[in-house]
C-alpha cells in the first residue's frame, strides 16, 4: 500500500544541499515558518515530505509538546494513566564521559522505510505519500508487531473502550496509534499541535516543514547547521531530525 | 350459481382478512422514527442514501486516510454535523440512545454499527473540550482529582476548586 520512494537518502541530501547552498540568504536567518495548504480536494503528494527538526540545545524542562499533543487528541484525563496513550514524550539522555543530562522530545520519526510497515500483516500500518506514517484503524487488529518493531518505541495500544473522540482522530479499542504529525491540521496548512506550543512558549526549539522543499526553512537550516537522527546506523531515513544530541 | 356463491365468499373473505391484517400489524409494527436532518438537502438523494451510505462511508474513509482528500461530501464528520440529534436536556445523544440518527435505524434493522468504537457519534462541543482535561495536570479530570499524582518522579499536586477557579483560563472551565 506505501509508495516506493522514488529519491535515495544520499541523492536526496546531495541535491538539497546544492539547492539550498545558493538560496541561503544569511547566516542566522531563519525564515517564518510558512506552510502551503493544499486543497481540500487535492491527495498528499510525494512531491513533499513532512519533517520535523528539534533543537534539543533550546530543549528546556518543560513538557508544553507533550500536554499540547494530549490536549489536541484527548490522551491523557480519563482517570488511568497506565494504559493511556503516549503519542510524544520527554526522554533524557546522559553522556556517561560528562554528566551532561539533555532532555528532548521523542515520537514517531516518520521514517523513509519504516519498520512498523514491513512488519504489519493487514496494511494497517502504512505511510502516506507526503512522509506521514499513520496507522489504518479500519483494517488494524491490534496484533502489536508494529509496536514491537520501532525502535523508538514510538506507538501505543488501546486497551479501554473510548468515548467522545475527537472528530479529526478517531481513536478505539484495540488498535495502535503513534504520532500522526497531525495530519489533520498539517492538511490544513497549520503546524503541528506540538510545534505552534513549543513557539507560542517561547522556546523555539521545534521546527516544522517540507524536507523535499530547498528554499523551506526547516531544509535551509538542516543543510545551514545539519541534524542527526536517532539511530542513523538502522538506516530508515527518519523524518524526524535533532540537533545537539 | 355455486360457484358465484363460493366466489363473493371468498372475495368477502379476502377483503375481510386483508382489513383484519392491515388493523393487526397496524398495531404491532411500529415504523422506525428516522430524525429529522438539519440541512434542508442530503448530498444523495435519501432513497440512493438509505441503500447506499455504506459504500459511500466505506470509498471515502480509505481516500482520506490513505490519500490525505479530505472534501466534506460523503464525510462521516459531516454526516453527524447534520444528522445530530439533541436530548431533551438540549446536549447531542451518543449513538447508544436509541434516539440517535444512526442508532434509529439500525437498532430497528439489526444491523450492528461500529463506526463509533473509534469515530465520534457527536459533533464536537467546543466547550466539553475545554472542560475535558486540566491544562496544569493533564493527567486527571480536574474533577477527579482527588489525591497527588506521581508522573516521571514528578508531583503534581491537587488541585482545589477554589484554585481551579483562580486558574480558571482558555481551556479549563469550572462549572
Amino acid at each position: 500500500m506505501t509508495e516506493k520512494t522514488q529519491l535515495p537518502r544520499r541523492g536526496f541530501l546531495t541535491r538539497t544541499g546544492a539547492a539550498v547552498a545558493s538560496l541561503t540568504i544569511a547566516p542566522g536567518i531563519f525564515l517564518s515558518q510558512v506552510v502551503q495548504a493544499k486543497k481540500p480536494e487535492e491527495p498528499a503528494s510525494d512531491e513533499v515530505r513532512w519533517g520535523l527538526l528539534i533543537d534539543t540545545s533550546k530543549c528546556v524542562d518543560c513538557s508544553d509538546c507533550v500536554d499540547a499533543c494530549n490536549t489536541e487528541y484527548g490522551l491523557r484525563g480519563h482517570n488511568r494513566p497506565e494504559t493511556d496513550a503516549q503519542w510524544i514524550r520527554k526522554v533524557e539522555v546522559k553522556d556517561k564521559l560528562t554528566g551532561h543530562v539533555q532532555a528532548l522530545p521523542l515520537m514517531c520519526q516518520h521514517c523513509e522505510s519504516p519498520p512498523c510497515v514491513d512488519v504489519c500483516p493487514t496494511g494497517a500500518s502504512m505511510k502516506r505519500k507526503d512522509g506521514i506514517v499513520l496507522v489504518d484503524k479500519h483494517i488494524c487488529i491490534g496484533c502489536r508487531y508494529c509496536m514491537m518493531a520501532c525502535p523508538y518505541k514510538a506507538r501505543s495500544f488501546i486497551h479501554e473502550t473510548l468515548t467522545d473522540q475527537k472528530s479529526y482522530a478517531p481513536r478505539g479499542k484495540g488498535t495502535v496509534e503513534s504520532c500522526t504529525m497531525c495530519a489533520h491540521r498539517v492538511d490544513a496548512g497549520e503546524n503541528p499541535a506540538c510545534v505552534d506550543a513549543c513557539t507560542q512558549s517561547g522556546h523555539k526549539s521545534m521546527f516544522f516543514g517540507d524536507l523535499k522543499d530547498p528554499s523551506s526553512p526547516i531544509s535551509k537550516e538542516l543543510t545551514r547547521r545539519g541534524g542527526k537522527q536517532i539511530r542513523a546506523d538502522l538506516g530508515l531515513n527518519t523524518g524526524v531530525r535533532y540537533r545537539g544530541i | 350459481m355455486i360457484l358465484s356463491f363460493t366466489k363473493s365468499l371468498l372475495t368477502i373473505m379476502t377483503v375481510a382478512w386483508l382489513c383484519f391484517c392491515h388493523i393487526a400489524f397496524a398495531g404491532s409494527i411500529n415504523r422506525v422514527e428516522i430524525p429529522k436532518a438539519e440541512g434542508d438537502q442530503c448530498v444523495e438523494p435519501t432513497d440512493d442514501m438509505r441503500r447506499n451510505h455504506m459504500e459511500y462511508l466505506l470509498h471515502k474513509r480509505d481516500r482520506t486516510l490513505r490519500e490525505g482528500v479530505r472534501t466534506k461530501t460523503h464525510s462521516l464528520k459531516e454526516c453527524i454535523n447534520c444528522h445530530a440529534v439533541k436530548g431533551s436536556n438540549g446536549e447531542f445523544l451518543h449513538v447508544t440512545d436509541e434516539r440517535h440518527f444512526c442508532a434509529a435505524c439500525h437498532n430497528y434493522a439489526a444491523v450492528k454499527i461500529d463506526c463509533f468504537q473509534c469515530h465520534a457519534d457527536r459533533p464536537e462541543q467546543k466547550e466539553q473540550a475545554a472542560n475535558f482535561q486540566h491544562r496544569l495536570s493533564p493527567q486527571s479530570h480536574h474533577k477527579q482529582l482527588l489525591q497527588d499524582t506521581v508522573l516521571d518522579n514528578k508531583k503534581i499536586p491537587v488541585l482545589s476548586p477554589e484554585v481551579l477557579d483562580i486558574v480558571t483560563t482558555e481551556g479549563v472551565k469550572n462549572d
